[in-house]
């Protein structure tokens, strides 16, 4: 970075121009995520006890980025700076070129339990991803049933969370997390908490939405096969401190076979990273 | 569903039982009273026929609907003022470090403990019932009210914050229908504390028309019959209230996985 002493002195004026760099990409549509040296600390018995470490992280409009890392890797906090959840953190987040502030419908999440309000339908609750934005019902509704049927949920507008599996309630969630057309999809362990084989099928499913839907995703996840089943890369974090170890670019084009035996090395060379420090769940 | 709904109805059946054995024992221990016994005058039958001369007259209608008034009105005023002070105090930490500890210190008050002060506030009249009754709704639907909005959990506040609702669609999506349950058992205690405080009030202060007067009137003229009717209307309303709120429960909660 060539920056003279005069132009610190310029800006340090103006601070402002600083955030905002005038080579940014700024159409919606391009908009990249930059994540530049964040650290981020939690006070415990006030103390502070750093989670992520010097985390450097670029994804580009279109991407299926995945970070795969062991339990109190920082991988969901990670997520939720993205998101705009946490703003108490150092260093840079820049989405489309503006610093990240709080959360923007730019910006979809879908968490670990799919967090559908109980006493809303399916519907409903899609529907109420829509509160802080002005939109004609017509319209609303189009999209509400457009994102019903992308996750593949028609015949179950009406059922209220409690009523479905919970591999459906998450699909839900991911169709609300979808319906305002976000820029990029935040994953943080979407899959978690549902059963092995309908994990496999979500996979595939999620796959599909993205091709289809060409939104940027970025999913945290523990395991390593789906990690590279996804992942157009590859982001290995090492826990206490929460840091990148690894970047792998999986360079095979999607949609893929299971059965690929590159993605198998891959799992390996992976896998090989976390030999030496804390167990983790490699199973499937 | 038919055989659910069997099922649901002998099971509501099986709390009648209790009541026929109290009625049987009644009428077994009231038969062969000596003269001016305790429940000499208080046989099933004379409280029955006590009961449809009331009706004949108009003096139980009269006296019935006096207690009812009072409740709807003061539990309108009451409640209503409970319900939203709650709110605030649920919705605002601030308004809730404020005043919080004040509400909890005025709770512990026993409701009759401040018949005094109304009296001098209020005079003994209708006033001063309506403000016992509002009071003795005020409470329960105020902390109830309170206590639903407060204990909304972490990740619903979350989800909130990253669809950015705005304080209306807090209230509509998360905060209200998070509550509602607590709201409910508040609706419950808030009725039945308003009902006994309105048979208290009108005891305790300036007769008038109403179920107080009518147990009061049956002890100074010693007609058990009239006290024992008096009772089993204040019993019967208080239970038919109860079950009032618990249809609508079952209304508002069927999004409940054991409501559906």
């Amino acid at each position: 970075m060539p920056a003279s002493k005069i132009v610190t002195l310029q800006t340090s004026h103006r601070p402002w121009e600083t955030q905002q760099p005038a080579a940014a990409p700024r159409h919606r549509h391009a908009a990249e995520l930059i994540v530049r040296n964040v650290n981020k600390s939690f006070d415990i018995d006030r103390k502070p006890l750093p989670v992520l470490q010097d985390i450097d992280l670029v994804a580009k409009p279109g991407e299926f980025v995945t970070i795969v890392g062991s339990s109190g890797c920082g991988k969901s906090t990670l997520l939720r700076l993205i998101a705009g959840l946490d703003r108490e953190f150092d260093g840079e987040i820049l989405f489309g070129g503006r610093p990240v502030a709080g959360p923007s419908l730019d910006r979809g999440l879908v968490f670990q339990d799919h967090r559908l309000f109980p006493w809303l339908t399916i519907e409903q609750n899609i529907a109420a991803a829509f509160s802080s934005r002005p939109i004609d019902p017509e319209t609303k509704k189009l999209l509400v049933l457009d994102h019903i049927a992308l996750v593949g949920l028609k015949g179950f507008e009406n059922a209220y969370p409690h009523q479905v599996s919970g591999g459906m309630a998450q699909r839900a969630a991911i169709a609300r997390a979808l319906v305002n057309e976000p820029d990029i999809l935040l994953l943080d362990e979407p899959l978690g908490a549902v059963d092995a084989l309908t994990r496999l099928y979500l996979q595939e499913e999620l796959q599909r939405i993205w091709l289809e839907k060409g939104v940027t995703m970025i999913m945290v996840t523990h395991d390593i096969e789906e990690a590279v089943f996804l992942g157009d890369r590859v982001i290995v974090l090492q826990p206490r401190p929460g840091r990148i170890s690894k970047i792998v670019e999986v360079g095979i084009t999607q949609p893929r076979d299971r059965e690929d035996p590159r993605l198998g090395k891959l799992k390996k060379e992976i896998l090989s990273e976390f030999n030496s420090t804390a167990p983790i769940n490699y199973s499937i | 569903m038919k055989t659910l709904g069997k099922i649901a109805l002998s099971r509501n059946a099986q709390g009648i039982l209790p009541l026929i054995v109290l009625l049987a024992v009644w009428v077994v221990a009231v038969r062969g009273n000596q003269p001016g016994s305790l429940l000499q005058n208080g046989s099933a039958k004379a409280v029955l026929d006590t009961g449809i001369d009331l009706i004949r007259s108009g003096v139980l209608w009269e006296n019935y609907r006096a207690s009812l008034t009072r409740v709807i009105i003061g539990f309108a005023l009451g409640g209503s003022l409970g319900t939203l002070i709650g709110l605030l105090l649920g919705i605002s930490t601030w308004a809730d470090r404020l005043f919080g500890p004040l509400l909890t210190a005025i709770r512990q008050i026993p409701i009759f403990g401040l018949v005094p002060l109304l009296g001098l506030w209020f005079g003994m009249g209708e006033s001063a019932k309506l403000a016992l009754v509002a009071l003795a709704a005020f409470f329960p639907m105020a902390l109830n009210t309170h206590e639903g909005v407060r204990n909304v959990s972490a990740s619903y506040r979350e989800v909130a914050a990253l669809y950015r609702f705005g304080l209306y669609h807090r209230l509509r999506y998360v905060l209200i229908p998070n509550a509602v349950p607590s709201l409910l058992t508040g609706l419950k205690l808030g009725l039945s504390f308003a009902w006994i405080a309105v048979v208290g009030a009108e005891l305790f202060l300036t007769a008038a028309p109403g179920l107080g007067n009518l147990l009061e009137a049956g002890r100074e003229q010693f007609r058990v019959d009239m006290i024992v009717l008096g009772i089993v209307l204040v019993g019967g309303t208080g239970w038919a209230m109860n079950a009032a709120v618990t249809a609508l429960e079952r209304h508002l909660l069927r999004w409940r996985p054991n409501f559906s």
